[in-house]
């Protein structure tokens, strides 16, 4: 009976029923009773589409729980219709500090690579920025990629500061986490790309930028240094579920491995279960893998795993970037913080130890251990409360409260935001703010009335047909 | 003797990799400079005694090799391999492609037939050999994929797979020129693989494919393939990818295998 509530969002929330309620200490009590009382909940959890009493509104996005959402995403079926006849999408790389030598171990990042979907024809151009850790492929750039595309943009995707290729490519520090410096640095790899690439081959009408998640709060600085050095003009930037406070949300996220995984076997277990999935993914799509948060996420959508599983996950897609920036910022700043100073790097070596002892290294430690001692390199005085100060959208209050260029996308239930966080964006942003009742971190981004509103930030929607 | 002839030129191609990786890669060692403060961070500050890692207990006695091989591969998938993929797909329509891919798909179909006949997987063997059949006939000789939409879905089945099945172990990890990641005895099982299929010549195809100019019809599977496997070197993201597609690489055989 429970089976025949199909649909991948009720099955969630319906699922859980016969556990807390069938299962429980009901049924001890009078058997008549409890037949009774099974029975109308079994009634309640089929009426009800969410299964649950939630307040009604006109949102059509479902009834997920933050985390659940977070995960498993739009359902297909709810998606905006994003196909594309042809995605005639091409790879650009760039040199940003030719000076800076290629290193031998890390040959094939020798520039910073970005995809870019041109028109054929005069178009307004949109740049978008990737979410923590993330490149500028993954489930959720390539939703920004199609819909933009659809809607008549050259679309030209950025990785975001956080991520290996940009860290080796193209920052300057090679310690991202500062809202400002990471900002320049994408600004910079931004005009770069347009002098002396992208200015050669589109015809442009307006630009403008869009980032989500990290890169919704990148969008944001971007917009206030375009403010001072107006070389793209943008006309408008929109921030797709951005953190607050970096730092903040970095915690968060920490917290869900550490406070779910408390022995070293249950965590045992979660990796090889988390190994088990993404091995039949690889065998599924011989052989695309990204670390990408949101591409582990993937992964999970059809397999319903319990609230604990998914907090879990999406802590450990957070542990696997925090990894990867712990190693990097560690070697290119050379600051014997995993790896010793002076260690030659070779192809062949061993390096098992560094993996373990980086994989189980949260990002608070990363932010205390590697950020902040580089940045009191030049200036000893610096605390440590000053550089998360700087990590943070309260940094730009001023701009954010004045601009009318930069608007705000954001849902209620972010697993990523601190108490309060949502509130003060309402405050700050006022009516240049939508926040949606649900949808967890970036959940409801593929959503039809999401990709709508998006697109109507800046003035675009999608054709009516297939292009 | 045309047998012969081929696998003496595959076996010099393959020492002329080997030899092309070791000169590529260089053997510099990775080792502290001596003298050097030690880390800050250190294992015993991450693990307690009695913890393991999945990672550190990888079989991969030939480290060294493989990570050389892992890195010439992706040089070579990087201004060879995928050119070449790119330049096929950028000259030839979509629908010649997909021809193309079927054709190899259906031919080389009857691997995975014999596979899972030696698996004693009945279902699977009858539904791979109606596919071969169906596409033979009304797919035009393999040009077109009409089982599939009768519910007659493919699925490759290696000598590799055949041997897990019957409970043989992996055995140490192994990364093969341009192939890529295999084991030990998934190594062994690509060899029989090829040597059935060379032995075997179902059709006369390698008969009449090693006559033709430049080997052409060989090459042409070799890209086909290579345009059809949307993995790309050092795409994913993480410093580690190495040690990540080690252990994903068990994990995937192990899930073929059951499959």
């Amino acid at each position: 009976m429970l089976e025949a509530e199909s649909g991948p969002h009720s099955a969630w929330a319906v699922r859980r029923f016969p556990e807390r309620w069938v299962g429980g200490p009901q049924t001890t009590t009078f058997q008549g009773v409890n037949v009774n009382r099974i029975t109308a909940i079994l009634l309640i959890a089929l009426l009800l589409p969410g299964g649950a009493a939630w307040a009604e509104d006109d949102y059509g996005f479902p009834h997920l729980d933050a985390m659940a959402a977070t995960v498993i995403a739009t359902p297909t079926e709810l998606q905006a219709d994003l196909t594309l006849k042809r995605a005639p999408y091409r790879l650009f790389g760039i040199k940003i500090f030719p000076e800076r030598p290629v290193s031998k171990y890390i040959w094939y990042h020798d520039k910073l690579r970005y995809l870019v979907f041109p028109q054929r024809h005069k178009a307004p151009l949109i740049f978008l920025i990737a979410g923590t850790g993330s490149s500028y492929h993954g489930p959720h750039m390539t939703t920004l990629y199609k819909a933009f595309y659809k809607a008549g943009f050259h679309v030209v995707g950025l990785p975001s500061p956080t991520s290996f290729p940009f860290m080796v490519t193209a920052s300057t520090s090679q310690v991202p986490g500062l809202l400002d410096d990471d900002s320049r640095d994408l600004y910079r790899a931004m005009k770069m790309a347009w002098e002396q690439q992208l200015s050669k081959r589109l015809e442009v009408t307006d630009f403008y930028v869009t980032g989500y998640s990290l890169g919704g709060a990148q969008t944001a600085m971007v917009m206030k240094i375009d403010e001072e050095e107006k070389a793209f003009n943008f006309r408008k930037g929109l921030m797709i579920n951005p953190p607050v406070n970096l730092y903040n949300s970095a915690r968060i996220l920490d917290s869900f491995l550490r406070d779910n995984i408390t022995t070293g076997t249950e965590a045992m277990m979660f990796w090889e279960e988390l190994m088990r999935v993404m091995g039949e993914a690889y065998a599924n799509t011989r052989g695309v893998v990204n670390l990408g948060p949101d591409f582990l996420y993937e992964l999970y959508r059809d397999r319903q795993p319990s609230d604990e599983r998914l907090a879990t996950l999406i802590g450990l897609a957070f542990a696997i970037t925090a990894q990867n920036m712990v190693t990097v910022a560690d070697v290119k700043t050379q600051s014997g913080y995993i790896v010793p100073v002076g260690t030659t790097a070779s192809v062949t070596a061993d390096v098992t130890p560094y993996f373990i002892v980086s994989g189980r290294t949260p990002f608070r430690l990363y932010f205390r251990d590697l950020l902040v001692p580089f940045y009191r390199r030049t200036n000893p005085d610096v605390t440590e409360d000053e550089l998360i100060y700087r990590a943070s959208l309260n940094s730009i209050e001023d701009f954010l409260r004045t601009t009318d260029k930069v608007e705000l996308v954001h849902n209620v239930d972010d697993i990523i935001m601190d108490e309060g966080e949502i509130d003060w964006l309402v405050d700050v942003f006022g009516d240049r703010a939508k926040i949606w009742p649900r949808g967890g971190h970036c959940g409801n981004m593929a959503y039809k009335e999401n990709v709508d509103h998006m697109l109507a930030v800046f003035g675009a929607s999608l054709p009516g047909g297939d292009r | 003797m045309s047998i012969s002839n081929s696998k003496a030129c595959l076996r010099i191609l393959i020492l002329a990799m080997l030899a092309a990786t070791f000169i590529l890669s260089g053997c510099a060692a990775s080792k502290p400079k001596e003298g050097a403060e030690p880390a800050r961070r250190q294992l015993a500050d991450v693990m307690a005694p009695e913890d393991i890692s999945l990672v550190a207990e990888a079989n991969d006695p030939w480290e060294g090799f493989n990570r050389r091989m892992y890195n010439f591969n992706a040089r070579f998938d990087r201004y060879v391999f995928t050119p070449a993929a790119e330049g096929y797909k950028r000259v030839f329509p979509g629908f010649v492609r997909t021809s193309v891919n079927n054709f190899f798909t259906n031919l080389r179909s009857l691997l995975s037939i014999m596979n899972s006949a030696l698996q004693l997987r009945v279902g699977t063997t009858g539904r791979l050999t109606g596919r071969f059949l169906v596409n033979s006939t009304i797919g035009i000789g393999g040009l077109l994929d009409p089982a599939t939409e009768m519910g007659l879905y493919g699925q490759t089945e290696d000598f590799g797979q055949t041997l897990g099945r019957w409970g043989v172990g992996p055995g140490p990890y192994l990364v093969l020129p341009i192939l890529g990641p295999s084991s030990v005895r998934d190594a062994l099982g690509f060899g029989v693989d090829q040597f059935v299929w060379t032995t075997v010549d179902p059709f006369g195809y390698e008969s009449w494919a090693k006559d033709q100019p430049l080997w052409w019809p060989r090459l042409l599977f070799w890209v086909d393939t290579r345009a059809n496997i949307d993995f790309r070197y050092y795409e994913m993201g993480s410093i580690y990818e190495y040690l990540w597609i080690r252990q994903l690489y068990g994990e995937m055989r192990e899930f073929e295998i059951k499959r």
